[in-house]
């Protein structure tokens, strides 16, 4: 039966307390781009990625850290398993994954939950089912506190940081990708072109 | 949400933009089922996440989530006002948690605020 809503017989006092915190976030940062990012900095100028301290991992022996990655181009995806616009994103990053692994990219989920425990994003057994279902085979680390979140200053679920090979963050975006779609290609074109860069 | 001829009741709590990105989001009461059950509301434009409900924080630490409603196809959005069965007082001090994603953007985020039951 759907609701609907009652009619009132007269307005009653509007309870107006309002938080001011916590849907509020970082202050906008000119590279924070939507879906399409926008033009990046030259290698130069871009900024070094920040090391995360992640320790839960899954699909990895031991905690995987940024400074190990030197060499290889980094792809991290900010995700939540609750998240349709991440999960529909998936499938471009297993792509991504099944593509250029060898060819010297890593694909790192960091997993922060929306929500308090009690939605069970916390939960390590739920995040290993998730991962299972969407075929994901790439290292994910569990994010429960957002401290890496809040270190890369993101706002959205989801989100995606491109680092190249000396450990530089080269562009930045956020929002779902489909298999073929623009922001695909995209995405795709600027690994490409990180892949093809210098070691 | 609205429909042809009913009016919101009183009660309901308004929720400001934090930052002009943040979605108003309304703690309503709904009828259904010949009672009264407390429901939000969110503008055109914006989704409310099906697969994370929202939820109602109380000071005690209980918390009620507003699972309940008709969902999209692939249960990923709530199609209408999601509320809950749940007996609540009206009036208690709760934090409502909702998790609304831009149609526009394909992006999800959350939001928090200070309400009342309604």
């Amino acid at each position: 039966m759907r609701a609907r809503l009652v009619a009132a017989a007269r307005p009653s006092i509007l309870a107006a307390l309002l938080a001011l915190t916590a849907c509020s976030a970082p202050p906008a940062d000119a590279r924070d781009a939507g879906p399409a990012t926008r033009a990046t900095p030259p290698a130069a100028d871009a900024e070094p990625a920040p090391a995360w301290a992640n320790t839960s991992w899954l699909n990895a022996t031991a905690p995987v850290r940024l400074a190990d990655l030197r060499g290889r181009v980094v792809l991290l995806n900010f995700w939540v398993f609750t998240c349709i616009n991440c999960t529909r994103s998936v499938p471009s990053l297993v792509r991504f994954d099944s593509l250029y692994r060898d060819r010297g990219l890593t694909i790192v989920g960091i997993h922060t939950p929306e929500f308090p425990p009690y939605a069970g994003e916390h939960d390590r057994g739920n995040l290993a089912r998730e991962l299972a279902r969407h075929g994901i085979r790439y290292p994910n680390a569990q994010d429960n506190d957002r401290a890496t979140w809040h270190r890369y200053g993101i706002r959205f679920w989801p989100s995606f940081v491109l680092i190249d090979r000396q450990g530089r963050i080269r562009h930045r975006g956020y929002g779902e990708i489909h298999v073929g779609d623009r922001h695909d290609r995209d995405w795709q074109a600027r690994i490409e072109a990180l892949l093809a860069e210098a070691p | 949400m609205l429909r042809r001829g009913a009016r919101v009741l009183g009660g309901g709590v308004l929720a400001l933009a934090c930052t002009r990105e943040s979605p108003p989001l309304r703690l309503v009461p709904l009828a259904h089922g010949g009672r009264t059950v407390v429901g939000v509301t969110a503008p055109a434009g914006t989704r409310i996440n099906a697969r994370l409900a929202p939820a109602l924080e109380f000071a005690d630490g209980h918390v009620v989530r507003l699972d309940r409603g008709a969902v999209d196809r692939d249960s990923a959005y709530f199609t209408e006002a999601p509320w809950s069965e749940a007996s609540m007082t009206r009036g208690t001090p709760v934090v409502l948690r909702a998790s609304v994603c831009d149609a526009g953007e394909a992006r999800c985020r959350t939001v928090r605020l200070a309400a009342r039951v309604p």
